[in-house]
């Protein structure tokens, strides 16, 4: 049993993020949609439990999202729609932060 | 089916344009069936019920995601279905409720259907995924 | 077909947008065709069921009262987090409905065993 998070918000925006990674198991995954990829970029106070995240193969970014607003991800694994498919697949649940 | 297809069941609750979240559960949905999974249904709720609005015009250089939803459903043969309470209190109406509520107008766009949430109760026990877009 | 185990995670105040409200709808409505949903209130979502909401003067809808029918309705799951009401000074005593509380660890838990989660 095990959470894919998507959070799509940016943590200079809203606590989403740090509510995610709060409430984050150690099998769960967590994707950056939308607005959320700045997380994986700038340098924000979760950007070391993400780095750590990261390293653990447990943080994906959203390739097009990172794209449309001309970001590139210090952090984490670029993805396409189809691997966010895939990642859908290979969790129980999915939780929208 | 492909061998390890799955059927997702898929819930937009943002609107088709001022937020990014419906415009993800499309690309999420074209995604899935190109993978050959199956979408079981695409549930709209809250904000997500203005993506059934046959008046939505947006410039001729713009997405129309109503209308991407429709060709995407209409291909794939899912239902789109949009909660109906929801939907009365956004504006958004078929013929029978129009005439019901005796509204001149009614904007349900083809082939979304007002629906009940025991509908999506419906598709979630139906479904090996749900994935919420908001 | 087993019933599927659905989560619902309410997050954000009430009255401000319509999330509580849509929430609540679409947990009362979905009772009645699933008997294993659990209700999940973390940050701000803990102020849902802060009792004494009156939104009159503010052109809202008073739905807290319906919160009462999940007791009619059987659904009894109802976990809060714990942190989120000591940060907003909250007592259990003042909650208008009998709650569970949770540390984020037991929260942790409680999550990962939804099949299906939807929040709000």
């Amino acid at each position: 049993m095990s959470i894919l998070h998507t959070v799509n918000t940016s943590p200079f925006q809203t606590h989403a993020l740090q509510q995610c990674l709060s409430l984050l198991n150690s099998e769960d995954c967590l994707l950056l949609i939308e607005d959320a990829v700045v997380a994986a970029q700038a340098q924000h106070p979760l950007f070391k439990e993400l780095s750590e995240l990261a390293e653990q193969g447990r943080l994906k970014v959203l390739t097009s999202d990172l794209q449309a607003r001309g970001i590139e991800n210090r952090i984490g694994n670029q993805c396409a729609y189809a691997d966010f498919v895939t990642l859908v697949t290979e969790h129980t649940s999915q939780m929208a932060w | 089916m492909l061998n390890g297809s799955l059927k997702f069941a898929v819930v937009v609750s943002g609107a088709p344009y001022g937020t990014q979240g419906a415009s993800s559960a499309y690309q999420f949905c074209a995604s899935a069936v190109q993978a050959g999974h199956k979408i079981v249904g695409v549930f709209f709720y809250q904000e997500g019920v203005l993506n059934a609005s046959l008046l939505v015009s947006p410039a001729s250089d713009e997405i129309n995601l109503p209308s991407l939803w429709a060709q995407l459903a209409t291909a794939h043969q899912f239902p789109l279905e949009v909660c109906v309470s929801a939907s009365l209190r956004r504006g958004i109406v078929n013929q029978v409720e129009a005439e019901q509520l005796a509204l001149a107008q009614f904007n349900l766009k083809s082939p979304f259907v007002l629906s009940g949430l025991g509908q999506l109760a419906e598709l979630s026990a139906g479904a090996d995924r749900l994935v919420q877009f908001k | 077909m087993t019933e599927k185990k659905i989560g619902i995670i309410n997050t954000c105040l009430p009255h401000g947008s319509a999330q509580g409200r849509e929430s609540l709808d679409l947990t009362l409505a979905l009772s009645a065709f699933n008997e294993s949903l659990s209700l999940f209130f973390i940050g701000d979502g803990v102020y849902q069921l802060l009792a004494g909401h009156t939104p009159d003067e503010s052109l809202q809808k008073h739905f807290q009262p319906l919160f009462k029918m999940l007791d009619l309705y059987d659904v009894e799951n109802i976990y809060v987090c714990e942190q989120s009401l000591l940060q907003r000074v909250i007592k259990q005593e003042q909650l208008l409905i009998d709650v569970t509380l949770l540390n984020r660890a037991q929260l942790k838990s409680k999550l990962a065993l939804q099949d299906q989660l939807l929040s709000f």
